[in-house]
């Protein structure tokens, strides 16, 4: 479904340019959770950034190919991109808090990608987005859609962010650290909910974090990542279990009581 | 780059239109009040950069002179306005309290009100002239120094400076003078740029509605509604004086964008 | 409505507090209001009743009372100059003064926003580039000055108008409003330059936000993310100035009322001024001093609206 070979990303406001991303390579079936791990400035962001066309100006993809569903996204011109957003490919973010506008509802943010992307009336996306509401595990849905984000606590603004990216039922949603700002017990609630909404919409989620052990708790596969560079990729269970590169063994012994929860999340 | 580029054009405007106003209070080519009927509107010459209004006057020697005027009623007012203003920010913003919690809703309350009219009323009762316009003016001004100040003593005074400064045993009087207040010049300076500016402006403003500056004090902006309506016959008699109030605002403002960048 | 609340009782206590002190300043003025009246030849006797008729003799704080129920009613004394009364000479005055600050502060509306986007988004581009010192070179102009220029630009040079011809509301709105046109034009260019500056740079913050790349990453189009998203946002620091702007176009007006000779409350307010007409005076300013509280008040009250989160403070 998608397929990137040897993307480059450079920033070119400093000199000698910058190359933020080399040679990256990644392929995904539909319905999979694809992980790739980093630490920050490793180019992860990057790299998430690319597949929707949103890097900022001065950042250039300066070789390589990323062909989704046969389309070759390089060559996208801006009007297509809009239809790719938000429909195709849709993304979640970090800071829930910042990635929702303050001064709109949550209802109007629920929808915005019917609105932009379907002929669906008013009441019917209203209809679409309560249910989603419903789905991402939001109570009262009928009262939280007049609401703003200030409103919500962390982690129902990250289930307001997931609704509102399946609402249009892309085939592949990228998460950059979707749970890097929430609480460890939130954190696992979030994990959960991406990992249900995997199973009922067959969505393939590309998972972005520096956290090896959230990696490990929801995707098959995985792609370290350092200064740009991929060290290593496999299934997460060979790279977890038999790190090749030095830096994924750093990163594995960065994780604290590493078997316990290995046991624990297995056990579920 | 930007912003230093636009510093160095102010602080150059600043610095000319400066000294001509200080020209101005010591020093005209002609008498400002001599007419001369025979030189009535003629254009710029060399013997009359300016030209002449409507009696034949010289009209440099009058911008002059009315410069000279603005800019004693433009310190005057900074004088009474930025130091009073200044010295109530100080003591309200380090001190607080409900002295400090009662001036900021009288302020409040006079900043959401046109100053040029608080200006007029205070010349309404007073009458009008020049040291009423300074003291009305500076009166006027002492909210808006009060305000920018507080809020900068208050960012400062639970900085780590002041902090081991009030360990140390250093003096209260001594931390707001010789510790915060150098601190807070770059705002400070914007601040009486931006004053120096308004209070120039309304100065030519009230005297222009014939209730600021009174003669035998000359000032543009009266100056401006005796040529307004010779404009066409004679625009030189209302464009020159108009430009150089022009260029002061513009440099003045550009220097006190500088500083508070 | 906590916030409402809120805001009608400062709406309240600072309209008592504004009509308090000009009460007060005009007990104070030096020179007794009566003599003033009578002129230095009156006897004692003529002028103790005098002050015993206008009701000089009782306390203060009753004479504010009284004199406040008076104001409401629209009773604001008698003019010293004209001996009318001032409530008179303010109706007739009111109607033009408020045409000028309002269409004054709707071609700052109407300017600054469009033209504020259009700078953030191209920031640092040419359209930006331009804007930015044509605003800088506006922001210079003294107010009369820039009423002279236009005055002489499309008055006496263009004749798009007729410098002076006034044409009282009485004769026809539609010629009273397009002699005000200019007038109103030249209050609110500074107001306009000072709005694009400010709004441009409020875009220019919000378009580096996080929500701006959430819009875009659903299928936004520039425009669809500038409207839709940033717009909102970025005008509630501009919506502050804009407050504070309707005190400068009340106080532009006065001024410009005069550069173009328009017989409206600015000019009642500076003749009275310089004739001592003290009732006249204080009714202008409390009445000039109300109205900028009240459209405060009406933009703290849209401020709330707009901006959801200030319910909670």
């Amino acid at each position: 479904m998608l397929e990137i070979s040897g993307l480059t990303i450079e920033f070119q406001d400093v000199k000698p340019p910058l190359r933020a991303v080399e040679d990256f390579s990644l392929s995904m079936e539909p319905g999979e959770i694809v992980g790739v791990v980093g630490e920050s400035g490793s180019g992860k962001t990057m790299t998430a950034l690319a597949l929707l066309g949103l890097l900022k100006r001065h950042a250039k993809i300066t070789a390589g190919t990323m062909v989704f569903k046969g389309k070759d996204l390089l060559s996208l011109t801006p009007r297509q991109w809009q239809d790719v957003r938000g429909k195709e490919i849709s993304m979640i973010f970090q800071e829930p808090m910042t990635s929702l506008n303050p001064v709109l509802t949550i209802g109007r943010q629920m929808e915005e990608s019917l609105r932009l992307h379907t002929n669906l009336d008013g009441k019917s996306r209203k209809a679409r987005a309560l249910a989603m509401m419903e789905q991402v595990g939001l109570s009262q849905p009928e009262k939280l859609y007049g609401c703003y984000p200030h409103q919500l606590s962390g982690g129902m603004r990250q289930r307001v962010m997931i609704g509102a990216a399946l609402v249009g039922n892309p085939s592949l949603m990228v998460a950059d650290e979707p749970t890097t700002a929430l609480d460890v017990t939130i954190q696992a609630q979030i994990l959960d909910l991406l990992k249900e909404m995997n199973r009922e919409y067959k969505t393939a989620i590309l998972f972005i974090s520096h956290d090896l052990r959230v990696i490990q708790s929801i995707c098959s596969r995985v792609a370290v990542m350092k200064q740009g560079q991929t060290v290593e990729a496999g299934l997460v269970a060979d790279v977890l279990s038999a790190p090749k590169a030095e830096y994924t063994k750093k990163l594995l012994a960065a994780i604290p009581h590493r078997g316990n929860r290995l046991r624990k999340k297995r056990g579920r | 780059m930007v912003e230093k580029r636009n510093m160095i054009v102010g602080g150059i405007l600043a610095a000319a239109v400066t000294v001509f106003m200080l020209v101005g209070l010591f020093y005209t080519p002609y008498d400002p009040e001599a007419m001369d009927l025979s030189m009535k509107f003629a254009p710029a010459s060399l013997a009359h950069p300016f030209g002449c209004d409507q009696f034949g006057r010289d009209v440099l020697s009058r911008a002059l002179q009315g410069s000279g005027v603005t800019f004693l009623v433009a310190a005057g007012t900074l004088c009474i306005g930025g130091g009073l203003g200044t010295l109530l920010g100080l003591f309200t913003g380090y001190f607080g309290g409900w002295p400090d919690e009662m001036i900021m809703r009288f302020n409040d309350l006079i900043v959401a009100f046109p100053s040029i009219l608080l200006a007029l009323i205070f010349i309404s009762l007073l009458g009008p002239g020049k040291y009423n316009v300074i003291l009305a003016l500076g009166i006027v001004f002492i909210p808006s120094f009060a305000r920018i100040v507080r809020s900068q003593v208050i960012v400062h005074k639970d900085m780590d400076y002041v902090k081991s400064a009030r360990l140390m045993g250093v003096g209260h009087l001594r931390i707001l003078f010789v510790h915060i207040l150098p601190n807070i010049r770059r705002t400070l300076f914007s601040a009486l740029a931006i004053g120096f500016n308004n209070a120039a402006l309304s100065e030519a403003g009230m005297s222009y509605l014939g209730i600021g500056v009174q003669p035998p004090d000359a000032s543009i902006g009266r100056m401006m509604s005796e040529t307004q309506a010779y404009m066409f016959t004679a625009p030189w008699s209302v464009l020159f004086p108009g430009l150089a109030m022009i260029l002061m605002v513009l440099g003045f403002g550009l220097l006190s964008d500088g500083w508070s960048a | 409505m906590k916030y409402l609340i809120k805001k009608i009782c400062t709406l309240i206590i600072t309209l008592l507090v504004i009509s308090l002190l000009s009460f007060l300043a005009f007990q104070v003025i030096p020179g007794d209001a009566a003599l003033s009246r009578l002129g230095t030849g009156a006897t004692e006797q003529k002028r103790e009743s005098l002050r015993r008729e206008m009701g000089l003799d009782r306390p203060m704080l009753e004479r504010y009372g009284s004199w406040l129920k008076g104001f409401l009613k629209g009773d604001m004394g008698e003019s010293y100059t004209y001996s009318v009364p001032v409530s008179g000479l303010i109706r007739e005055k009111l109607p033009i003064t408020l045409a000028i600050t309002g269409m004054a502060f709707v071609w700052m509306l109407a300017v600054s926003i469009p033209l504020g986007l259009l700078a953030g988004k191209f920031a640092g581009r040419l359209p930006d580039r331009i804007l930015t010192v044509l605003n800088q070179l506006v922001m210079s102009v003294p107010g009369f000055f820039m009423g002279i220029l236009i005055t002489c630009l499309f008055g006496l040079a263009l004749h798009w108008f007729t410098p002076g011809g006034y044409v009282s509301y009485q004769e026809g709105w539609r010629p009273f409003l397009g002699y005000l046109f200019f007038p109103s034009v030249s209050i609110a260019l500074p107001k306009c330059a000072m709005g694009v500056k400010l709004l441009r740079s409020s875009v220019i913050g919000e378009l580096n936000q996080d929500y701006v790349r959430t819009a875009y990453s659903r299928g936004n189009s520039q425009t669809q993310a500038l409207f839709g998203h940033v717009l909102k946002n970025s005008l509630l620091p501009v919506l502050t100035f804009w407050a504070l702007a309707i005190a400068d176009i009340v106080a532009s007006s006065v001024i410009l009322e005069q550069v173009f000779t328009i017989p409206g409350l600015g000019t009642l307010l500076v003749q009275s001024i310089s004739n001592r007409d003290y009732p006249v005076v204080q009714a202008v300013i409390v009445l000039v001093a109300g109205l900028t509280v009240a459209i405060n008040f009406l933009v703290d009250v849209l401020y709330g609206v707009i901006d959801p989160r200030v319910n909670l403070r």
